[in-house]
C-alpha cells in the first residue's frame, strides 16, 4: 500500500536538483579521489564509493519521477506552469498547491519512463490541438532521457510506451515547426538527437531481470520498422554515430527503409516555404538530400559495419538489397520545370526533371562495410563473404538490365574495393562459370571463408568498375603487388594450389576489358603512371609485401587472401600525384617493382624456401635490393630448384601471369 | 600456367562489338569439360578417397556442377592424377570438348 504525505512540488524539484547536483560532482570527482588516496597509501577502503554513486543515481532519478508525479497531482488541482499574464501566457508565478504523494509507489525507473511516455503523448496532443511547436515543451523529456542513457529498466518502458510515437515524431516537429527555415530546425534537431540516443541505447542494453532480451522490445523495434519512415530515418539521422548500436537493430532499421523506398513508400515533407519558384523548387532537392532517411540508415550501418554485412550478408534477402544499392538510382527525384517557364518552351514536349541532386556515398560506404569483415572462420566472416556474392550478382544483374549504363563514380570505387579486398577469390573464379556462392575454404568445415562466382558476373562487376586508364592502372598494380604472395602461397600453400596461375587467369580477363576500352596513348600514359604508383605503394606500404619483418609469420596464404589495406586503394587513385611520385624517380622505380625477378625471389624467400647467402649484397634487413650482385646471382641459379620448380620456371611462370599487361 | 594463358589469349581475342561472346562459350566449354573429367576420374578411382571425403559436390557417385567443385579445382590444380595435374587435364578436354572421352 502506497505511503502517502503531503509534498510542496516547486521545494521537492529543488530537493532534485541539489541531489542530482551532488550526483554529478560524486561521478565525476570519485575517481580523483580513489586514485590519489591510493597514491597516497591511504588505509581508508573506497572501493564501496562507485556503487555509492550509483545509488545516488538513482536517488535523484527516484526524486526526479517524484517532482514529475507531484506536478502531475498539481495540474490535475487546476494548477497550471503557465498563466496568463498582461494577455500573453507566461510562467506561472503562483507556485504548485500543496500534493499528497504516494512516495513508495513512484521512484522505480519504469515508473518515470510511463511518466515521461504520457507526457510526451500529452505534449504532442496539446501541440496538434493548438497548432503550436512541442519542441520547447519535450524539452524536459528530452532531458529526463539523456539522464536514462544507462538505465534499461527506463529505456525498456519507454520505448515500449512510446515506439509508434516516436516513429511519426520527426514529421511532427517538421509539421508544428517555424513557418521558414529548413525541414527541421535547430531545437527539433536538439529533441531527435536525445531520442535516437535513447534508442541506440535501447538496442543495446539488456533487460537486468532478464539478460538475454534487449531493452528494446520485439514491439517496439516492430512499431518503429513500421511507422513512417522518413521520421525513423531522422532518429538515425541525430542520433548517435553507428558504433552505439546493436547491429541486428541497425541491420532491421535499414532492410525496413531500404524495403520502403523500394516500394516508393517514403513520403517526404512539404517544403516549409512552399515552391513558388524554381529557387524554392532547387532548394527543396537540396533539403531532400540533406534529409534523406535512407542516406542516413545506410551511414549509420556502415559506421557499425556488422550491421551492413548482416543486410547484404543474409544467403536468403541479401541479393535483393544489393540489388537495391547497386544502383544509379541514388538521386533526389528533381522537379518538375513546365510551371516556371514560357510557353514556347513547353511545345517541345515534356522537359526532363531538373535539379537532381547525386549522392551515391552512403551506398558505397555502405557496400564497402560489408565487405569489409576480416577473413575468417567466423559467421561475421561468412556474411561479408556472401555480402561479395551479392554484390557481384547483383553488379551483373544491373549491367544485364541496363546495357550501356553506368554505375555511379562512388559504387563503382566501391566494387574496386571489393575486387582489391577479394582479389585471389575473384582469381580463382576466373574461367567457369556454374554459381557463386561463400564456401569455406577447400570445402571444408572450420576453414576461412572464401567466396567463389561466375566468371560472366565477375566481368560485368569488372567491366563497371574499370573504366578510366587510371582504374585499370590501379587495379593492374594492384595485382602486381601480389606476385610475391602468390609465388609464396603457391609453395608454403599444403594442398596443390596455384595461385600465380590463378592471378594469370584474372590478368586476362582484365586485358580484354582493357582492350575493348581502345584508350589512346595519352591516356595510357596515366593508366601506367596509376599502375607502377599502385604497385609501390603496396609494395612499400600497407601490404608490406617486401618488407616482412617476420616472413612467415601469419603465413603468407592468410596475407594473400587478405590482401591490402583498404587505404592504398584510395589514396592511388589520385594519379596527378602519382604521375609526379613516378617521375621523380623513375629509374630507381622501376628497377624496384617492374622487374618480376624481385617479387618472385622475395616470395621465395617469403616461403622459407630460398636463403640468401649471409654475405649476399643484395639482401639487406630481409629484402630484396635489385642491383648488379642480383642480376648475377640470378644467372647463377637459374636452374636451382626452390619449392618444385627451378628459379627460372618460377619467374617464367610470374612472368606468364603478367605478360598481357606489358 | 597453359590455363592461364590459353584462357587469356582466348580472352584477349574478343571485342565489346560481338553480340555472342566467345569468353561464355570458352567458359561453358571449360564448365563442361571439368565435370566430365572429373566423373571419368570418380567412375574409375583415380582419385584418393581422402581427396573426395566430405565434398558437397560429390553426390552418390555423380559430380553436381557448381561453385563447390570450382573451389575443389582451386586447391587440386596442381595434383596430379593419371600422370598429369588436374589443371592439364580439364585444359586439353576443354581444348577439344564435346569429343574428349574419358581415357581410362
Amino acid at each position: 500500500m502506497g505511503e502517502f504525505v503531503g509534498v510542496d512540488p516547486a521545494n521537492l524539484r529543488e530537493l532534485t536538483a541539489r541531489l542530482q547536483r551532488l550526483h554529478d560532482v560524486l561521478a565525476r570527482q570519485t575517481p580523483v579521489v580513489q586514485q590519489k588516496m591510493q597514491k597516497w597509501g591511504s588505509e581508508i577502503g573506497f572501493a564501496a564509493l562507485p556503487s555509492l554513486v550509483a545509488e545516488a543515481l538513482d536517488d535523484a532519478r527516484d526524486m526526479t519521477a517524484r517532482t514529475g508525479r507531484a506536478y502531475e497531482l498539481a495540474r490535475e488541482k487546476g494548477w497550471s506552469p503557465l498563466a496568463p499574464a498582461g494577455g500573453v501566457l507566461a510562467f506561472n508565478q503562483d507556485p504548485p498547491p500543496l500534493v499528497q504523494l504516494d512516495w513508495t509507489a513512484l521512484g522505480q525507473s519504469a515508473g518515470q519512463a510511463r511518466h515521461d511516455a504520457a507526457e510526451l503523448a500529452r505534449i504532442l496532443g496539446d501541440a496538434t490541438a493548438s497548432g503550436t511547436s512541442p519542441a520547447e515543451a519535450l524539452r524536459s523529456v528530452a532531458e529526463s532521457l539523456r539522464g536514462h542513457l544507462d538505465d534499461a529498466d527506463y529505456l525498456a518502458a519507454f520505448w515500449d510506451s512510446i515506439a509508434p510515437l516516436a516513429a511519426g515524431l520527426a514529421r511532427r516537429l517538421h509539421d508544428r515547426g517555424p513557418a521558414a527555415g529548413p525541414l527541421l530546425d535547430a531545437s527539433a534537431a536538439t529533441l531527435l538527437a536525445a531520442f535516437g540516443a535513447a534508442l541506440a541505447a535501447a538496442s543495446r542494453l539488456r533487460r537486468p531481470e532478464r539478460p538475454g532480451d534487449p531493452a528494446l522490445s520485439r514491439a517496439a523495434l516492430d512499431a518503429l520498422e513500421s511507422g513512417d519512415p522518413w521520421s525513423v530515418g531522422m532518429l538515425l539521422k541525430y542520433g548517435p554515430p553507428g558504433s552505439s548500436w546493436d547491429p541486428a537493430v541497425l541491420a532491421g532499421l535499414t532492410r525496413a527503409l531500404l524495403d520502403a523506398r523500394h516500394a516508393g513508400k517514403i513520403s517526404w515533407p512539404s517544403p516549409r516555404q512552399g515552391i513558388g519558384s524554381e529557387a524554392d523548387a532547387a532548394r527543396y532537392q537540396r533539403e531532400m538530400a540533406g534529409f534523406d532517411p535512407v542516406a542516413a540508415v545506410l551511414t549509420r550501418a556502415a559506421e557499425n559495419g556488422e550491421a551492413a554485412r548482416q543486410v547484404l550478408g543474409d544467403p536468403h534477402s541479401g541479393l535483393a538489397y544489393a540489388r537495391m544499392l547497386v544502383s544509379d538510382s541514388w538521386h533526389t527525384p528533381g522537379y518538375d520545370r513546365t510551371p516556371f517557364v514560357g510557353d514556347y518552351l513547353k511545345a517541345d514536349g515534356p522537359i526532363p526533371p531538373q535539379g537532381q541532386i547525386f549522392d551515391a556515398a552512403p551506398a558505397a560506404a555502405f557496400l564497402r562495410a560489408a565487405v569489409s569483415a576480416p577473413r575468417g572462420t567466423g559467421l561475421d566472416a561468412q556474411r561479408s563473404a556472401w555480402s561479395v556474392v551479392h554484390i557481384v550478382t547483383a553488379t551483373s544483374d544491373f549491367a544485364k538490365a541496363n546495357p550501356g549504363a553506368l554505375l555511379p563514380h562512388e559504387i563503382r570505387q566501391a566494387l574496386l574495393y571489393t575486387a582489391d579486398r577479394y582479389l585471389p577469390d575473384f582469381a580463382k573464379s576466373v574461367g567457369h562459370d556454374f554459381s557463386s556462392m561463400a564456401l569455406p575454404r577447400g570445402n571444408e568445415a572450420g576453414n576461412p571463408w572464401v567466396v567463389v562466382v561466375r566468371s560472366s558476373h565477375l566481368e560485368a562487376l569488372l567491366d563497371q568498375a574499370l573504366q578510366e586508364p587510371e582504374e585499370f592502372g590501379t587495379f593492374t598494380g594492384m595485382m602486381n603487388a601480389r606476385v610475391t604472395l602468390a609465388v609464396a602461397a603457391t609453395i608454403k600453400d599444403p594442398s596443390d594450389a596455384d595461385y600465380v596461375s590463378e592471378m594469370a587467369g584474372l590478368y586476362g580477363l582484365v586485358q580484354r576489358l582493357h582492350n575493348d576500352q581502345h584508350f589512346v596513348n595519352a591516356q595510357l600514359k596515366d593508366e601506367e603512371a596509376a599502375r607502377d604508383q599502385t604497385a609501390l605503394a603496396l609494395f612499400t606500404g600497407s601490404f608490406g609485401a617486401l618488407s616482412f619483418s617476420n616472413p612467415w609469420g601469419p603465413g603468407a596464404i592468410a596475407q594473400f587472401l587478405t590482401g591490402t589495406a583498404a587505404p592504398a586503394v584510395d589514396a592511388s587513385l589520385d594519379t596527378g600525384h602519382a604521375l609526379e611520385a613516378v617521375k621523380e624517380n623513375a629509374d630507381a622505380f622501376r628497377d624496384r617493382v617492374l622487374h618480376i625477378e624481385v617479387p618472385v625471389v622475395q616470395g621465395l624467400v617469403v616461403a622459407g624456401v630460398l636463403r640468401p647467402p649471409n654475405d649476399a649484397p643484395w639482401f639487406r634487413s630481409g629484402m630484396v635490393v635489385p642491383d648488379a650482385h642480383l642480376v648475377e646471382w640470378i644467372s647463377e641459379h637459374a636452374e636451382t630448384r626452390y619449392g618444385g620448380k627451378s628459379l627460372q620456371q618460377w619467374i617464367r611462370a610470374a612472368q606468364e601471369a603478367m605478360r598481357m599487361q606489358q | 600456367m597453359v590455363f592461364a594463358l590459353g584462357a587469356a589469349l582466348l580472352l584477349a581475342g574478343c571485342t565489346r562489338t560481338d553480340t555472342h561472346r566467345p569468353v561464355d562459350d570458352e567458359a561453358r566449354r571449360r564448365d563442361q569439360a571439368l565435370v566430365a573429367v572429373i566423373q571419368c576420374f570418380v567412375d574409375n578411382r583415380a582419385i584418393p578417397e581422402g581427396d573426395l571425403r566430405g565434398q558437397p559436390w560429390l553426390v552418390d557417385g555423380r559430380v553436381r556442377a557448381g561453385a563447390e567443385l570450382v573451389e575443389w579445382l582451386s586447391v587440386h590444380r596442381d595434383t596430379v592424377y593419371g600422370g598429369r595435374t588436374l589443371q592439364t587435364w580439364e585444359n586439353e578436354a576443354t581444348a577439344v570438348w564435346p569429343r574428349w572421352t574419358c581415357p581410362l
